[in-house]
């Protein structure tokens, strides 16, 4: 039998599925079990695992993505993720904030599209904290803190920056200036990722004392009653500035 | 993006701060006379064969910035990879001119570029230098060398410090 540390890798996407199954396997030392969806293999020989010998000698860590969240439905495989030591959700499109999974489960909260969406370091980082007896809090692994980024801060500055491009370049982008005063614009991608708690994911981004032309142009982005009008010119550079302030500190 | 910049610190702070510039502080010492050792051996343990790791991670370095840091990156992630086609047709290529002429991050890359460049040709110069001074009393020219490779040196750590995430939105 193997002394190598065992992970269960679940993905139904090929090409990414083989580039992590290959990263852990080759690269970092792992026996890697993995799964498109419903029946599991070994990596190395491409040999079928039956799932009672799975959850038997369970895997240290599963890595699985959003996508395949659903797999966790079924109580057998439930048996199986329960059984490992840590599972780590993962997102394609990146995943924003902690979805609809058991509290002990971990997520790395931006776009990981395969082996090259880390460096060997912060994977090799990642493959160390799985197999430590006396691990260091999650914050402190590169892949799991990238929740610390204040992405909706930037994202709304690059929003503000749009909004203010586009009223000065009237002739070069005759639809920006419509597109940008419209609603629509901030709240697709800024509400998109995280529904009704827009306020609340800025303001834990932003610290204490958010200022107030900030508050106001997130809760009109959220629809929130009373904000139904509120002056965008005056307020989107103001809130630019506020950001720039902010993040250069 | 992280990891450029983590490169960037790393090299600056690992190879540039602690080894080139302590490197050429030795040689002052040494070739001023007041620390006896080998000028030679100390120079390619301390100067040349740190510069020939360093010089072609910079040259990349300065290749990738732009790259490497845009904000258009921001557009392939959360919250915004979900604009609307419309606005993905203007806004990342705006948002990368925008960040462009306000860091002027062209004329970053280009000065870092030609302080390497200066730095590749300084230290075999140094070297020939010091090659011809070998067993000879040491020169007050030999000193001004070394002044100047520490001047050059601390002036790209300098450069490499410029650019810290934190100014870059």
């Amino acid at each position: 039998m193997s002394n190598k540390n065992k992970i269960l890798i679940i993905d139904s996407t090929t090409n990414r599925r083989e580039e992590l199954c290959k990263l852990w396997s080759v690269d970092l030392g792992y026996d890697v079990v993995f799964s498109a969806g419903v029946d599991l293999f070994n990596f190395h020989d491409d040999t079928e695992v039956t799932l009672s010998d799975l959850i038997n000698s369970p895997p240290i860590a599963c890595l699985l993505h959003q996508n395949d969240k659903r797999r966790y439905d079924d109580p057998e495989r439930r048996k199986l993720l329960d059984s490992c030591r840590r599972v780590v959700v993962f997102g394609g499109a990146g995943i924003s904030g902690r979805g609809d999974w058991p509290d002990q489960w971990f997520w790395i909260p931006r776009a990981i599209s395969g082996k090259a969406s880390a460096n060997y370091r912060q994977w090799k980082q990642l493959a160390d904290w799985f197999s430590s007896e006396s691990p260091l809090p999650a914050d402190k692994i590169d892949l799991l803190s990238r929740l610390n980024e204040p992405r909706f801060l930037i994202a709304i500055h690059i929003l503000c920056q749009g909004f203010v491009v586009g009223d000065r370049l009237r002739e070069r982008l005759p639809t920006a200036v419509e597109q940008t005063h419209n609603r629509k614009w901030w709240c697709v991608p800024l509400v998109e990722s995280v529904g009704d708690s827009l306020i609340n994911t800025v303001q834990n981004e932003w610290g204490p004392d958010m200022p107030e032309s900030l508050a106001i142009l997130v809760k009109w982005i959220s629809g929130e009653t009373g904000y139904e009008n509120i002056d965008l010119p005056r307020i989107v550079p103001a809130v630019k500035q506020e950001i720039e302030n902010r993040l250069s500190k | 993006m992280p990891e450029w910049n983590e490169l960037r610190a790393r090299l600056n702070h690992d190879l540039v701060k602690n080894r080139l510039i302590p490197g050429t502080t030795r040689m002052i010492r040494i070739v001023s006379g007041s620390v006896l050792a080998d000028p030679l051996e100390t120079f390619d343990s301390t100067i040349a064969t740190v510069w020939t790791e360093t010089s072609p991670s910079l040259q990349l370095l300065f290749d990738t910035c732009e790259s490497a840091l845009s904000p258009r990156k921001y557009f392939l992630v959360e919250p915004l990879v979900h604009c609307p086609p419309s606005t993905m047709e203007w806004l990342p290529d705006i948002i990368h001119e925008l960040w462009l002429e306000r860091h002027d991050i062209p004329g970053w890359c280009s000065t870092g570029k030609l302080l390497v460049e200066e730095l590749d040709t300084a230290v075999p110069n140094a070297r020939n230098l010091l090659e011809l001074n070998n067993g000879i009393s040491q020169t007050v020219d030999l000193v001004e060398i070394f002044l100047d490779l520490q001047k050059r040196t601390t002036n790209l750590s300098i450069h490499l410090s410029l650019i810290e995430r934190k100014s870059l939105l």
